[in-house]
């Protein structure tokens, strides 16, 4: 016989260690704890949820809105490109999320001018829609601010930033220095081993390079949408990105360990490479067709979606993002062969079920230890794989 | 001595509070059940915070991306433009937020099921004979349309490309340089703020497009030689004119044709929508000549004039005749059964109305201060951050797209 108070203090009890239970559950879930275990997988960063949170929550906590883009820093500091949120946020010691650069969508300083040193206050400037982070050897954290066609230049000594040319959209500058460039929709960034910075300028249809000396130039590309060149010289060659009024952005730029310069030619469905002591352009994957074919076989015979994004890999592989493939691919380019690396729609060690689908993921990276990031841009968050 | 609107517009000579419940001919209807008094301010959607909230969870607790306006169907549906969400919502007869348009995505199309289709940055939505949803697609530079019965979404006018052609053949074929505000005329004809272009265009009900008002004038002007039409655009300049160069922002032309005047709305990188327009039962055309800073009419002859801002960039001016008051990039307009213009003075941080009298006033905000406050309170005491859209509904009650403040708001009107 027992009370209605002591049947409360059951149900009370019973309440409490099934709460207890779904937390350790939830909380304690495999899937959302990073290991370094062979083959395990998480959920890194973000809830799966668009959306913008304050500052100072934890990483797993704390929401992106269709992030484009990840990159680890020479102190191993994580800087994410929170594209829909219009900044670029960072990753603190202790696992929170901050911003780092940013306070809205907009071009520049309300106030102050960021074409003039010494630049202007991180938070003060407004950034539209940035699609690729860098760091240059002179210690400063280089932009592609896609939107506002624009290469910005953050000092992290002394939180200032400064724009490098873009005063709106158009091809101009090649032979000047920085300041007189202009871009438009410049997608990709990376530094070669001398110090020169290499731009995806999405829709001039071009790759252009900023040397150290500060002169710009284009290196890859007519001008002129289309797929033509390889054999030939890269600036006679002609690439495919995204255009029209409104494109999305596209292709991928990338410099190997070989000292090359790797391309990601959105629309040609292709990975091209510049063999910069030949003075070559050449296909290295992709049929030309769009699809999705060719694992385990010769990439030149596989079929690739537009790839977003070029990375290589601790074991020496060019990784990709497979955009509309909602996959990670790699290629081991002594075999000339390319692999599946994370099938987004499939099976695969890891994450299981739903948690290891991917929706159009933008952008990847390695960290120090080797892990893959993989940005899974349309679903608000970042994996990270170990291998 | 409840409802400070009230009192306000009392003192304003205008029966607002009979006019507004009784008669309606703007865009709008019904307002949702919402539990707001009468006369005061409450927030109707958003949290506050930036997100992309999933389907049907109340509106109140649905995180929303700079909404920027909100329309009325004939039927009394009320629809949420998300601006940043890049997606049109509905409010449900029980408060939740479902969307009707717009995808997982950020882009343009295809044609098809509307919450299929990707669309960039919608701006304005009204309502077509049929009562079909037409929408300016904004940053598509396109006019879409969604038939609600079906949820299937077509283009009805721009290619897509941000340009300046067309005038004179069909408006499917025609290049619109961001058309940010769309109106109907009683006769069906389609009026297209189309933003860069500064010029507002008309669609006539056979679909041949032409410029209505405002001109695009390209380069440096000269009074030496008249301006040609630079080959293979709708724009004009003189023989050194690059026809890729935005068209210029100017204020010119009150007193004379609608067609020669000269219009100011953002142009280049951080361009915001701008322009927004309404139209009376008489057929006269308002818009919000943004950044001019006044807001504009053209009447059924053609003769535009300012009605409100003098021009200056500001606040000032409440109580005294609207076209000495200082105004600061308004983006939006309507106008009320009773003639009453309603603004939202964006950068003001207000809502202003003038009345049949010509007299401004603020009806909702503290001008010049921006900040969030006041639900259940006096509007006039509240804080918004940058409202871009207003919208009447029948009841006299008026939702505010509190912008920067990720939510959208009401002023409850006073229908007993």
């Amino acid at each position: 016989m027992r009370s209605a108070s002591m049947r409360k203090s059951w149900l009370a009890l019973v309440t409490l260690l099934l709460s207890i239970g779904l937390l350790a559950a939830c909380g304690g879930d495999s899937a959302t704890k990073c290991s370094d275990e062979p083959g395990s997988s998480c959920v890194w960063a973000g809830t799966g949820v668009a959306g913008l949170d304050e500052d100072g929550l934890p990483k797993t906590e704390s929401r992106f809105y269709w992030p484009i883009d990840l990159a680890f820093g020479p102190d191993g500091t994580a800087w994410v490109v929170d594209w829909n949120n219009n900044l670029i946020r960072r990753v603190n010691p202790d696992g929170t999320l901050v911003t780092e650069i940013g306070f809205f969508a907009g071009d520049g300083p309300l106030e102050g001018d960021d074409f003039s040193e010494p630049g202007i206050d991180r938070r003060l400037i407004q950034l539209n829609h940035p699609t690729d982070i860098t760091f240059g050897p002179d210690g400063n954290v280089y932009l592609a601010v896609w939107h506002n066609h624009k290469v910005r230049r953050f000092d992290p000594r002394t939180g200032l930033v400064r724009t490098m040319g873009g005063r709106g959209p158009e091809f101009a500058g090649d032979g000047e220095t920085w300041n007189e460039a202009r871009f438009d929709f410049p997608k990709s960034l990376d530094f070669g081993r001398d110090g020169t910075l290499y731009v995806l300028d999405q829709r001039n249809q071009r790759v252009r390079k900023i040397s150290p000396d500060g002169t710009v130039s284009t290196i890859v590309g007519t001008g002129e949408a289309g797929f033509s060149g390889d054999g030939g010289a890269p600036e006679l060659a002609q690439l495919n990105f995204d255009t029209g009024g409104n494109p999305a952005p596209s292709g991928s730029l990338a410099v190997g360990p070989d000292g090359n310069l790797y391309i990601a030619d959105g629309l040609n469905y292709r990975i091209r490479r510049v063999d910069f002591a030949r003075n070559v352009i050449e296909t290295i994957a992709g049929t030309g067709e769009r699809g999705f074919a060719g694992d385990g076989k010769p990439a030149l015979q596989a079929q690739l979606s537009s790839v977003t994004d070029l990375e290589f890999g601790p074991d020496g592989r060019l990784y990709f993002a497979d955009t509309q493939n909602h996959c990670i691919r790699a290629i081991d380019l002594t075999t000339g062969t390319i692999a599946m690396v994370w099938d987004g729609k499939g099976e695969g060690p890891g994450l299981q079920g739903r948690q290891r689908f991917l929706n159009r993921p933008l952008g990847i990276a390695f960290d120090k230890e080797g892990h893959l990031y993989i940005v899974d841009t349309f679903n608000s968050r970042i994996l990270r794989a170990t291998s | 001595m409840r409802f400070p609107m009230t009192r306000k517009w009392q003192r304003m000579g205008l029966l607002a509070v009979a006019a507004l419940a009784t008669l309606l001919v703007a865009a709008c209807g019904e307002s949702s059940s919402v539990d707001c008094d009468p006369g005061t301010v409450c927030t109707v959607a958003g949290t506050g915070k930036v997100g992309r909230a999933a389907e049907d969870i109340p509106a109140i607790e649905s995180d929303l991306y700079l909404p920027i306006d909100v329309s009325i169907s004939p039927e009394g549906k009320l629809y949420l433009l998300d601006w940043s969400n890049h997606r049109i919502r509905l409010f449900t007869p029980n408060g939740r937020l479902e969307t009707v348009a717009g995808s997982n995505a950020v882009g343009d199309g295809p044609e098809g099921p509307a919450i299929e289709s990707a669309i960039n940055h919608p701006t304005r939505i009204i309502f077509d004979q049929q009562g079909r949803m037409v929408f300016s697609a904004w940053h598509n530079s396109k006019i879409k349309r969604v038939d609600l019965t079906t949820g299937m979404l077509e283009d009805i006018a721009g290619t897509g490309t941000r340009f300046y052609t067309g005038d004179g053949g069909p408006a499917d074929k025609a290049d619109l340089d961001l058309p940010a505000a769309i109106v109907f005329d009683k006769d069906w004809n389609l009026y297209i703020m189309d933003q860069a272009n500064q010029v507002i265009r008309k669609i006539d009900t056979n679909g041949v497009i032409t410029r209505f008002a405002g001109q695009c004038l390209v380069g440096e002007e000269r009074t030496d030689a008249p301006a040609m039409m630079l080959p293979g655009t709708n724009k004009f300049g003189w023989v050194e004119a690059d026809k890729n160069k935005a068209c210029n922002a100017t204020y010119g032309g009150d007193g004379g044709p609608a067609l020669q005047a000269r219009i100011g709305q953002q142009v280049g990188q951080s361009a915001q929508p701008a322009g927004g327009m309404t139209i009376d039962p008489q057929g006269n055309i308002y818009f919000a000549d943004t950044i001019n800073n006044r807001i504009r009419k053209i009447d059924t002859n053609g003769i535009i004039t300012t009605v409100a801002g003098n021009g200056g960039r500001g606040f000032g001016g409440d109580g005294g005749p609207a076209t000495s008051a200082q105004l600061y990039w308004p983006h939006d307009v309507e106008i009320a059964p009773d003639g009453t213009l309603l603004i939202a003075d964006t950068y003001n941080n207000c809502v202003r109305s003038v009345g049949a009298d010509g007299i401004i006033h603020t009806v909702a905000g503290v001008c010049g201060s921006s900040g969030f406050s006041g639900d259940g309170g006096d509007p006039t005491k509240a804080l918004f951050d940058r409202p871009y859209g207003i919208c009447l509904a029948k009841d006299g009650s008026i939702y505010i797209a509190d912008t920067y403040n990720q939510r959208v708001r009401m002023v409850m009107g006073n229908k007993a």
